[in-house]
């Protein structure tokens, strides 16, 4: 081959590699009119469907394009959203009255026919929101704007309820559900106009809006799991907004000129669920030797950067009726080897430690630590991991043994925790072996209607749990953002990534 | 030839059904699938009556059977976890990789042709050496390496290209080098090889006897017959390319049909890693068997076999 | 397919125009990139087998007070030279017992494929006919599958272990030695020595056993020597994408996967375990070829 047909062809392949990815779209934004942002979760969704919704970060994207009955804001505020008032009429039914005049995507203005479809939709056999709304035993319409609503017992969760009361289109319900999956058709603040699977989820403003227009015009959801690609892309100004920034990274954005970090104690808690069914867990004394055995504070200062808070009971210091007197276990492993001599194991055990990986901030590596702090005490573990909803909906079948990393998020009321995991009769409860005494406090404190006597049985609820350690207390994670200081945008404590009332700065 | 087309064409259904027998095997040797389509709060009533519903407590011939049917309509069940068809899942994401492939062929190609040419003519010189070094070095260093090294230099450091994600410009460049080395290592080395043996052919030396110019041998004599294994060896390395992108697309979170395989994988999504397994092995035996239609048609000597 | 084995020019490799064959001392001497291989290899293989005594630390011990330490050189101090990871394991440690990994696993599985294969080989070779045509089939069809994918999905399904992935790799690998054995086996057949044999009233087992194999095993320690390096890279893919290797036991695969998370902060995390396996492939690969030259340079590949 001649050195001029060489040159040639060499020139043709970086011509080509180099214009090929043009035509695959998305350039960087050039016009700084529209106002257009990018935020990379650390999951890419699966469905838009709201009965088939699972993970905060599913729940956030569909949140842009779905509303509820009403809503909880990312500073724990209850708020009206499609339902602008609601009032119990017995102790078993309720009145909720709708907001005028809100349309949906398609032009559909909204109904109470559309909650009762919605509400059918939405606790059928397979939708795994179903649970959501348990407490409910009927919605009915009474006229186009009102619905009566009846619960099958005194509900006490009533307003968590409504905020899980997603509405959709009875038209659309009626004929072609499945669509919903990747054609939503909400009330919601923003379209969906593009969907990549796996690349890119594109949202419009909704010009229609019933509340505030959002200022953002165009969002673009991304989900890209490693941490460092998610800041690689921030740095590179490819994206705005990213979630879960690693401890490690943090000063280097703080101390970038147009990028900051803004971090907040999260809900989201991260715990052991001990199998208490069965030996070993089954004795109290090993479970509370588990709990001295791990330097909490240590996995706070080193694998989070300090970016955490000391667990002491199941709730989070702000939610209602949380007992700030519990102590947490301090670290004391000579503590934890006694105790489990006492318990009859002088050489320790094995026994199965399942966690998720990638769901939350550094789970593998806690995991690992934990393991390596468990074994200076003699407990061997044996690591199991899965993918998060595969793994979590294993677990919340009963079936895995030994302990769980398992995080709770805990927003309405310190009850919540405790009516999914330790109560019996609870979504979760099977892990704690049945315990009479949280049945019995559990059941008294769900029918008292006196705030301050109920305030003293969950305080004993939740010192009782710590004392009884069904679970090992880790820690309250802070979450941390990196973002574009052009992005005005706060850090929220539950999670939820609220879009329509950010704005950006030109 | 007819017969030899016939022949291939029938062991190319042979192959697509023990394809399907195998990912079908796959499927079911992990004990209940039933267990993990049920919501947590289902009974074993339910469990026996959904196994009942789905036909799963016939026998496993006759699954196997029905699977087959389904599987030649296009019905290639549903994911898990995506509540979607599997089918319809894999096609979304086969633009991604074809595109991926591709462009690493390309790049493979593109280079490891000149590469090879050169280093044959002249034996012995700078760019045979070069030439040899990345041949080895290109075969042996992990695919996944490659990608994470030149993301740390190129993306992190350098900040001159996307670190991972496909739509921005230049995206599939750092993907596409690193599938392609390997091929590009493999396909260097058999071509100087091939040439090299070519070269020293009788027919070649009589046709630089008889006074042919330099260019008109190698062009008319050498490369044809050179090109054989070459296009040998680019079936082999397409195999390679399929496979790689498996770890590849992981490693950019490419959002192509290797990576959809993965996650069904960890999910444990049965549905979906058997419609993925399925539709990349039977193009993969689709294409060879193409590819062996090109070799036929390149050397002659086949043919009469 | 046929191809001349000339995987250097002969300046590297050392001369082999045909005839006689050289000293191979003579030739590895000749060679400096030959020479290094090996002493990588030597490197790796008693790192290997003396981690237990060489290496500074236990591979398992964390230290989080001193997790992500830099190497030396990067300004980390001497008691750690080549840094601490994620969770304060010292790194040298956790290359040294990860060489342990990829040998042990790299040999078994070349073991089982080569066995397998060569066993194949010799048995397709020496009956033909029917036999013949269904193993080479059948090797076709191993071929005819996308390989990376297939390991993938039997792991998955059958979980990761140490047994399941040289079960697994042994058991695909096997094609490349059959095609070959069965190549030379062909050609052996008509010899004087083999019919000979048959003369006195050999049967077929002590033919293909006591004449055949030892002819061919040559050229099984060849393809097994270069199936090593890719053996040892799809060990390390395997445990990269966390179906491998189980952590914490170190293995360069996983420790690289695990760096994953740190390319921006601690880069070195992920290059050095990864170096680790290049060079043990390249020596690997380089050793092979040199095998190749000394045992039958003329083996058809």
């Amino acid at each position: 081959m001649t050195r001029r047909a060489l040159a040639t062809l060499v020139a043709t392949i970086f011509a080509l590699s180099v214009c090929a990815p043009a035509s695959t779209g998305g350039g960087p934004q050039s016009s700084p009119k529209p106002k257009e942002i990018t935020v990379l979760q650390s999951a890419d969704i699966k469905t838009f469907d709201p009965s088939m919704a699972f993970g905060s970060h599913e729940l956030n994207v569909q949140a842009h394009v779905f509303d509820g009955l009403a809503a909880i804001d990312p500073e724990l505020n209850q708020k009206e959203w499609l339902a602008t008032s609601w009032k119990m009429l017995t102790t078993t039914t309720w009145e909720v009255k709708l907001r005028e005049n809100v349309k949906f995507h398609n032009g559909d203005t909204m109904t109470a026919d559309d909650v009762v479809e919605s509400f059918k939709y939405l606790t059928r056999e397979e939708a795994s929101a179903r649970a959501n709304l348990q407490g409910w035993a009927t919605v009915e319409k009474v006229d186009d704007k009102t619905l009566k609503i009846t619960t099958k017992a005194p509900d006490i969760r009533f307003f968590g309820e409504l905020t899980s009361m997603i509405v959709m289109p009875a038209r659309v319900l009626r004929s072609n559900p499945a669509s919903l999956a990747d054609k939503p058709i909400g009330t919601g603040p923003y379209t969906l106009t593009e969907w990549a699977k796996g690349e890119r989820i594109v949202m419009a403003a909704n010009s229609n809006y019933w509340g505030a227009k959002p200022k953002i015009t165009k969002v673009t959801w991304k989900g890209v799991p490693e941490a460092s690609a998610r800041i690689a892309a921030l740095q590179a100004g490819q994206a705005d907004l990213v979630v879960n920034v690693p401890p490690e990274s943090v000063t280097v954005l703080s101390s970038s000129a147009n990028l900051r970090v803004d971090s907040v104690h999260s809900l989201r808690n991260i715990t052991l669920i001990f199998d208490a069914r069965v030996a070993p867990f089954k004795d109290v004394r090993v479970r509370q030797a588990l709990n001295y055995a791990i330097d909490k504070e240590s996995i706070i200062r080193n694998i989070l950067g300090g970016r955490g808070a000391v667990q002491a009971t199941p709730s989070y210091e702000r939610t209602p009726n949380h007992n700030a007197s519990v102590k947490p276990y301090p670290y004391d492993p000579e503590k934890a080897k006694q105790l489990l001599r006492d318990a009859g194991y002088p050489n320790g055990f094995e026994v199965e430690f399942h966690h998720p990986t990638g769901r939350w901030i550094k789970d593998v590596e806690v995991t690992q630590a934990i393991a390596g702090m468990l074994e200076k005490v003699g407990v061997k573990t044996k690591l199991s991991t899965g993918e998060y909803t595969a793994f979590f909906n294993t677990w919340a079948t009963g079936a895995y043994k030994g302990m769980t990393m398992i995080g709770t998020l805990n927003q309405y009321d310190a009850d919540q925790v405790f009516q999914l995991f330790l109560y019996s009769k609870g979504r979760w409860g099977m892990y704690v072996g049945a315990d009479p005494k949280i049945d019995q406090l559990y059941e008294a404190q769900n029918t008292e209607l006196d705030a301050a006597k109920r305030k003293q049985i969950l305080a004993e609820m939740e010192q009782y749990v710590s004392d009884q350690a069904y679970w090992a207390f880790l820690y309250f994670q802070d979450d941390v953002f990196g973002l574009n200081k052009k992005l005005k945008w706060r850090a929220p404590s539950n999670e939820k990534i609220w879009l329509w009332e950010a704005d950006l700065e030109s | 030839m007819i017969r030899f087309v016939v022949r291939r064409l029938l062991v190319t259904i042979l192959m697509l059904f023990l394809v399907a027998l195998t990912v079908f095997m796959l499927g079911h040797l992990t004990g209940d699938p039933v267990r993990l389509m049920v919501p947590d709060t289902a009974t074993e009533e339910d469990i026996a009556t959904l196994r009942q519903t789905l036909g799963l407590d016939r026998p496993l011939p006759i699954q196997f059977g029905d699977f087959l049917i389904h599987a030649v309509q296009g019905d290639l069940g549903s994911s898990l976890r995506y509540r979607q068809p599997a089918l319809t899942l894999v096609i979304e994401r086969m633009p991604a990789t074809a595109e991926l492939s591709l462009a690493a062929m390309l790049i493979a190609l593109v280079v490891a042709i000149p590469a090879g040419l050169i280093s044959a003519r002249k034996r012995g010189s700078w760019a045979d050496a070069l030439t040899s070094v990345i041949s080895v070095v290109g075969q042996s260093m992990p695919a996944f390496w490659i990608g994470i090294m030149l993301i740390i230099i190129f993306a992190v450091q350098l900040r001159l290209l996307p670190a991972t994600g496909r739509g921005e410009t230049f995206s599939l460049v750092l993907p596409a080098i690193t599938l392609g080395l390997w091929p590009m290592a493999r396909i260097a080395r058999v071509l100087r090889s091939s040439m090299l043996e070519v070269m020293h052919e009788d027919y070649v030396r009589t046709a630089y006897a008889k006074g042919l110019a330099d260019k008109t041998v190698l062009v008319r004599h050498q490369m044809r017959n050179a090109l054989i294994p070459v296009v040998t060896v680019t079936a082999l390395t397409f195999g390679s390319i399929l496979g790689g992108t498996v770890i590849t697309e992981s490693v950019f979170a490419w959002p192509g049909v290797g990576r959809l395989a993965l996650e069904a994988i960890y999910n444990r999504d049965f549905p979906l890693m058997q419609a993925t397994v399925l539709v990349v092995a039977s193009i993969f035996v689709v294409i060879n068997f193409i590819l062996d239609l090109l070799y036929v048609w390149l050397d002659p000597r086949i043919r009469l076999r | 397919m046929t191809v001349r084995n000339d995987a250097l020019p002969a300046r590297i490799i050392g001369s082999r125009r045909g005839g006689a064959i050289r000293f191979p001392l003579q030739r590895l001497l000749a060679s400096p990139a030959v020479l290094l291989s090996f002493g990588a290899i030597a490197v790796v293989v008693i790192a290997a087998i003396g981690a237990h005594v060489l290496a500074p630390y236990d591979p398992l011990a964390q230290n989080l007070d001193e997790r992500l330490g830099p190497p030396l050189w990067a300004g980390g101090d001497a008691a750690h030279v080549l840094g601490t990871d994620q969770l304060g394991r010292d790194v040298l440690s956790r290359l040294m017992y990860g060489a342990r990994v990829s040998l042990v696993i790299g040999f078994m599985a070349v073991l089982v494929s080569g066995v397998l294969g060569i066993g194949i080989g010799i048995v397709s070779g020496f009956y033909g006919g029917l036999t013949d045509e269904v193993l080479m089939r059948l090797g076709d069809l191993r071929l005819a599958l996308p390989f990376v994918l297939l390991v993938i999905s039997v792991i998955a399904v059958f979980g990761p272990s140490l047994t399941n992935i040289v079960v697994v790799l042994g058991l695909t690998g096997w094609v490349a030695y059959a095609r070959v054995v069965r190549a030379e086996v062909l050609s052996m057949r008509e010899r004087e020595f083999i019919i000979a044999a048959r003369a006195i009233g050999a049967t077929n087992l002590r033919l293909m056993f006591r004449h055949i194999l030892p002819n061919v095993v040559a050229s099984g320690i060849v393809i097994g020597s270069l199936e090593l390096a890719n053996v040892i890279v799809l060990e390390a893919s395997l445990s990269f994408l966390g179906l491998g290797v189980q952590p914490p036991t170190p293995s360069w695969g996983n420790m690289l996967g695990e760096a994953r998370d740190y390319l921006i902060s601690n880069f070195w995390l992920a290059t050095l375990p990864g170096i680790a396996i290049s060079l043990t492939a390249i020596s690997v690969n380089l050793v092979g070829d040199w095998l190749r030259d000394v045992l039958d340079p003329h083996l058809k590949m």
